[in-house]
């Protein structure tokens, strides 16, 4: 009877793992959060003293931009500006907008490495003549090859998954909340004993933060104009917002109401952070020694800085040095993350080539993906010079760009998708013939497009580097998408499915049951992609902390004893898998999905269920027999191959659209 | 015989000593369910035809299974019915079964309530009969020498 299953395969992919919304903030904050090291000293860099109200302000309107992806995410579990703005407007923008949103990923990790180099080398400069060492290694050069080395350290982490990286982002993110902290009440200390002034609300802008824009009359940066300007030049504090977007389909159960506590854990930590702390550096740096010294490596100024015993504040400067170099470290991982998730959505499309989605034997993961973001990184970093402020600059355009185009697809969505149900919906609607206008994404799309133009004129290498980059990229899209079109068409025997999902094999079920160890188990036994209502509704209902959930696919093959089962997956079983998976990440919940070949199904699922001790089995009906011989075949199967150490019964439930027949095999 | 909606079954309530056939002549699964219903007529003709019977199990018996040991239960379910009879065929030779590619030794047909609260005694009961009915007990009941004998063997296996 045991001949009746033969190859056994477990599915894995990094995606079945959940995460807390504890986790989903930090992997965000470790790129969102890392600006507060270098967007000020940036901003001051370009426009002068008034910088601390303009990164204050960018942060305030990070809330709106936070609350604008709720709303995208009720609408699409895996997300993000590609899929948005295809929905929305098309494949063409789609590749325009991740083009722009890859160079944005692929600016964050060297700004963000090549900065906490400078802050590492400024530490290294004040601490090693103490110990008679001659420092004269260049501070580019020593952030430059930090940098180069937290990529690679970074590339390899990802390779193995994105779980392991998330619990370093909470260790990384709570110690820098502890410094924080710190810096924040001696701040306040500071300004109590030695007082404040106001910094001037006076815009300074150097040739450099012009650009092309000195070269016109009419366009003088005073005034709105100059706010405008200002704005723009800070607005790299927004970076890694798109993050939120790729992290949310790993967010664990419940979705939304977990993705509203992550975004308001992200929005007072960067509001405090981020804004505040800016500004306390504004408030007790005077301007021209923040300007001399301290432009790229703001707050270990502000440590030094602070009223108190010296040797105190190198305590806390090399503390600061050490979040700097946590925290801007981790923005390299969340810029793996996020570009890794971007072009899988991108490739799933065909806009890439399908090979560049091979996964890792082992680990699972996209690793082609992975290390090309990797070696486009430190080519960055490489023709950068380590110049943290030309990296300000060109960083800008991607972030700007991708929120411009999120923007204005969600606007679109309201109207081609009015009838879609939203779980949220971004505040101040005016709803006119059934449909919702948005007036409050109206207004913030209105305020980041004028922003961008402005970004436009001031940012000559920014919009250069970005123009060209992103012209490359589509152009890229373009070949590879017809490419792909034109495999279809010929009807190639497509060898790339088995390799989108990763099964490794098991020896025997009995040692797979061994992995199975939560209070309860359900199996539900899968065929048809369009027939998963019974799935759904286990993951609607089950709490899968205390409950393990099976999903078993049967491969029937008949004349078992003679086939290779190589565990090549059709293109029919890839897309069940897809949906399997793709439910699981709507919900939430960890799902184990299973794929064996056996030339007798019911008898499988019976055996397979008595293996794993299941509780209950969930089926949906079958088109073929009918519930009613699906239950009493299984009842036959149960009589026969019950063992006698199985206790008790087990419960079957049949589950299709608005019927569900429940009773017991005992 | 009398079955009112328990959930056990066992087979002594529902399998007369008088209902245990063994014949040689038996060639097909048609002969099989022809035979059955011929021999369970007499509980439901009160409101069916022995041809509608026949017809019936025909119909159904598109999605009946046989079993690898040999073991073939062909039912079917009358609303008129308010408990459940059978009949047991055992066919000591083997009757080749074309669809199954399998031999079919044992045949366990039976009727039901088609209600649906008798439904799940209606799937105990298969359960039950597919663990009673083991390949080692079909072997022992293909060499009784007559019905009496396999029926106390049945029985005395439940006590």
């Amino acid at each position: 009877m045991k001949e009746k299953i033969k190859n056994i395969f477990v599915l894995s992919t990094a995606m079945l793992s959940f995460i807390s919304f504890w986790k989903a903030s930090a992997i965000v904050l470790c790129d969102f959060g890392s600006s507060a090291y270098y967007a000020g000293g940036i901003a001051a860099k370009s426009f002068g003293q008034a910088y601390p109200y303009f990164v204050l302000a960018v942060m305030l309107f990070s809330g709106f931009l936070l609350m604008m992806y709720i709303e995208s995410s009720s609408l699409f579990t895996r997300g993000g500006v590609y899929v948005v703005v295809r929905e929305a407007m098309g494949k063409t923008m789609a590749k325009f907008s991740v083009s722009a949103l890859i160079f944005d990923y692929l600016l964050t990790g060297p700004i963000s490495s090549v900065s906490a180099g400078l802050y590492i080398a400024a530490l290294l400069k004040i601490l090693l003549p103490h110990i008679g060492i001659s420092w004269n290694i260049s501070d580019r050069l020593l952030a430059m090859i930090f940098s180069i080395s937290v990529i690679l350290y970074f590339w390899r982490e990802n390779i193995k998954g994105v779980q392991e990286s998330a619990d370093k982002n909470v260790k990384i993110i709570l110690f820098v909340g502890f410094v924080g902290i710190i810096l924040f009440f001696w701040s306040l200390f500071t300004i109590w004993q030695k007082g404040f002034t106001l910094p001037e609300f006076k815009l300074n802008f150097t040739d450099e933060a012009l650009g092309w824009a000195k070269d016109i009359s009419w366009l003088k940066p005073v005034g709105l104009i100059g706010i405008i300007m200002a704005f723009g030049h800070s607005i790299l504090a927004l970076s890694g917002l798109e993050t939120l977007a790729q992290v949310y389909r790993e967010i664990e159960d419940p979705k939304i109401p977990n993705l509203k506590k992550t975004v308001i854990a992200i929005f007072i930590f960067s509001l405090l952070f981020t804004g505040m702390l800016t500004f306390f550096s504004a408030l007790i740096i005077p301007f021209d020694v923040m300007i001399s010294k301290y432009s790229d490596n703001l707050l270990s100024g502000l440590a030094m800085e602070l009223y108190g015993p010296y040797k105190l504040k190198l305590i806390l400067k090399f503390l600061v040095v050490l979040s700097a170099g946590f925290i801007l470290v981790g923005a390299v991982n969340t810029a793996f993350v996020g570009a890794n998730g971007i072009l899988n959505r991108v490739a799933e499309d065909g806009i890439l080539p399908e090979s560049l989605r091979q996964l890792h034997r082992k680990y699972g993961t996209t690793y082609r993906i992975i290390t090309l973001v990797a070696a486009l990184q430190i080519l960055v970093v490489i023709l950068s010079g380590g110049d943290i402020f030309l990296l300000g600059e060109a960083y800008a355009f991607g972030v700007l760009t991708s929120l411009t185009f999120d923007v204005l697809a969600l606007i679109f969505l309201r109207f081609k998708k009015k009838d879609e149900p939203r779980e949220w919906l971004f505040p101040l609607n005016l709803n006119y013939n059934g449909y919702q206008i948005p007036l409050g994404l109206i207004s913030i799309f209105l305020t980041l497009f004028i922003v961008f133009l402005a970004n436009l004129i001031t940012k000559k290498i920014a919009t250069i580097s970005g123009l060209i980059f992103t012209l490359f990229l589509y152009i890229v899209f373009t070949i590879s998408e017809k490419k792909n079109e034109k495999k279809i068409n010929l009807k190639e025997e497509d060898k790339g499915f088995e390799e989108k999902v990763n099964l490794a094999g098991e020896q025997d079920i009995s040692e797979l049951a061994l992995k199975f160890k939560k209070e309860n188990k359900i199996l539900v036994p899968v065929r048809n992609p369009n027939n998963l209502v019974h799935l759904k509704s286990v993951l609607e209902s089950t709490d899968d902390n205390t409950t393990d959930i099976v999903v078993l696919y049967v491969k029937v093959q008949k004349g078992l004893e003679s086939s290779g089962a190589s565990g090549v997956i059709l293109p029919e079983e890839k897309e069940l898998f897809k949906q399997i998976i793709l439910l699981a990440e709507k919900y939430g919940k960890t799902v184990t999905p299973i794929m064996l070949y056996s030339n007798d199904p019911f008898y499988t699922i019976i055996y397979f269920a008595q293996s794993i001790n299941a509780g209950k089995i969930v089926m949906g009906v079958s088109g073929s027999f009918g519930a009613e011989v699906q239950l009493e075949r299984l009842a036959m199967y149960w009589g026969m191959l019950k063992r006698s150490d199985f206790k008790g019964a087990i419960k079957v439930e049949i589950i299709w659209e608005n019927r569900k027949l429940s009773y017991e095999l005992i | 015989m009398v079955i009112n909606n328990e959930k056990s079954v066992l087979l002594k309530d529902i399998l007369k000593q008088e209902d245990v056939y063994i014949s040689n002549n038996l060639k097909s699964r048609q002969e099989i369910l022809k035979f059955g219903s011929q021999k369970i007529f007499p509980y439901v003709k009160d409101f069916c035809s022995q041809k509608v019977l026949y017809e019936k199990l025909k119909e159904v018996d598109k999605l009946n299974l046989v079993l690898e040991n040999g073991l073939f239960i062909p039912h079917t379910k009358f609303p008129e019915l308010e408990n459940i009879y059978s009949v047991l065929i055992i066919s000591p030779n083997g009757i080749k079964d074309e669809r199954a590619g399998l031999d079919i030794y044992l045949s366990f047909l039976f009727l039901s309530p088609l209600k649906p609260a008798f439904f799940q005694t209606h799937l105990n009961l298969l359960s039950y009969i597919t663990r009673i009915f083991k390949k080692e007990l079909i072997d022992i009941l293909r060499t009784v020498s007559s019905p009496l004998e396999a029926y106390k063997i049945i029985t005395g296996i439940e006590k």
